[in-house]
């Protein structure tokens, strides 16, 4: 618990160490990014929003590792997602479609033409 | 009764499949549908087709759009950048990102159908996410249209292995609407926008050009949105944030008062302060906070530190500014 607690801060004071880093001299500039999101309905405060995207990177690569992409790779790629992006993937990255292939629905087609077929809604297979 | 209920739950199955036309079905040449009506007919053959690999759909579909726009890029190449194993599929958030550092943007389209078709048009393919199966069990899929037949009442799209799926409105609206109404156009930030696309989706689509160092095109896409919709106080705000990003001061100041003029927002006075105070300007920096009516809870630390930035300035300096 202590230990997790720890590495909680720590991660919090690397974060706001990388921060302050990244944040220029104009941070009192209302980015693009910012106004765009802010028609979305979720504006915060920069900086809290800069904490918030520096967190968010490191769960989105680990979830991607989790799903097999290797580590090198999946820092390119998070490096690569925007705020907005990023924002709504580390929300809920397990929920979003993935769009994947059609296999499972040909089989979920045929079944359910068996099925009409059964209750005698359709004749298809009783012609062959 | 069983019986009764047996043959209610087929019909259902077979309407949400859209295996018999039970609801009522759109026709696409009734439909008051522009790009229609002048073009009943319209396929866009020359579109590339890449076959996809098993669960590679989203590669695969990427890859039809970039080269339709002349990006030269395999689905091999893309699925390194957008694949995820352990998913076996791609996100769009992913696929959105890839097509960034192709040199491209990817412009979301308004959820109407009027919007996803326009694009071909202009001969641009329109990208977009099906979902195949059910609203709880779904099968994500991406496809790219490339045209449609309003005789026929069909889409017609590069869809998986198929090089020419052709949909009929109905289920491909189903399929859609499953998807969420998802759909991009793909396109050249240094070129005019797409006419489809909404002002809010142009500037969208290119402010993370910004972050990957990409300012020249994001401010060359800027201006052509400023030129589109000189009316949209958005559009000249993003225009200011990326001439001030190069420095260009006075052009950032010219930006942000036609934004200002458009529409008081407090993001907008905000940064045009910010300006001022870089030009030495205390007076007029002044002002446009004070214009500011009411201050937004998530810009208040923000428009505070301009403030003190502002009062900071030495008094007696604004004789440059006018």
């Amino acid at each position: 618990m202590g230990n997790k607690r720890s590495l909680i801060s720590g991660v919090v004071i690397a974060a706001m160490l990388a921060v302050s880093s990244w944040v220029p001299a104009n941070a009192a500039m209302v980015s693009t990014e910012q106004l765009v999101n802010a028609d979305a309905g979720h504006v915060r405060e920069a900086r809290v929003a800069q904490i918030q995207g520096f967190l968010a990177r490191a769960d989105v690569k680990q979830q991607l590792v989790a799903w097999g992409v290797a580590p090198d790779v999946a820092d390119a790629r998070v490096a690569k997602l925007s705020d907005s992006e990023l924002e709504q993937l580390a929300m809920n990255i397990d929920q979003q479609p993935a769009g994947a292939g059609l296999i499972w629905v040909v089989g979920l087609v045929f079944i359910i033409l068996i099925v009409l077929e059964l209750v005698g809604v359709t004749h298809i297979f009783s012609r062959f | 009764m069983n019986q009764r209920r047996a043959f209610g739950l087929a019909v259902l199955f077979a309407c949400v499949l859209g295996a018999t036309g039970c609801a009522l079905s759109p026709q696409l040449g009734k439909l008051p549908l522009g790009p229609v009506t002048a073009q009943p007919k319209l396929e866009l053959t020359e579109t590339p087709f890449f076959p996809q690999e098993i669960h590679q759909c989203g590669p695969a579909a990427l890859a039809t759009v970039l080269n339709a726009d002349h990006v030269p890029v395999t689905p091999d190449a893309l699925a390194s950048e957008i694949y995820i194993p352990g998913r076996e599929g791609a996100l769009q958030a992913e696929l959105l990102a890839a097509v960034r550092t192709h040199q491209r943007v990817a412009v979301r389209l308004a959820p109407r159908l009027e919007a996803l078709l326009s694009p071909l048009s202009e001969q641009r393919p329109v990208l977009l996410l099906q979902n195949l199966g059910l609203k709880s069990l779904p099968a994500w899929h991406y496809a790219v249209i490339v045209g449609w037949d309003a005789s026929a009442n069909e889409i017609i799209l590069r869809s998986g292995s198929k090089k020419r799926e052709r949909l009929s409105l109905a289920r491909f609206l189903q399929t859609w609407d499953l998807g969420e109404r998802w759909a991009v156009v793909i396109a050249d930030p240094t070129a005019p926008p797409p006419i489809a696309v909404t002002a809010h989706d142009w500037i969208a689509a290119v402010a993370p050009l910004e972050a990957l160092k990409q300012n020249d095109r994001a401010l060359t896409a800027y201006e052509s949105a400023a030129q589109r919709w000189p009316g949209d106080a958005l559009v000249w705000q993003a225009l200011a944030n990326a001439r001030y990003a190069q420095r260009d001061l006075s052009g950032a100041e010219k930006a942000l008062d036609a934004a200002v003029a458009i529409d008081a927002d407090p993001a907008a006075l905000n940064n045009l302060a910010q300006v001022r105070i870089e030009r030495g300007c205390r007076a007029d920096a002044l002002a446009a906070l004070d214009q500011i009516a009411e201050v937004p809870p998530t810009l208040a630390a923000t428009i505070a530190d301009t403030r003190t930035a502002a009062v900071a300035l030495p008094a007696g300096s604004d004789a440059v500014c006018r």
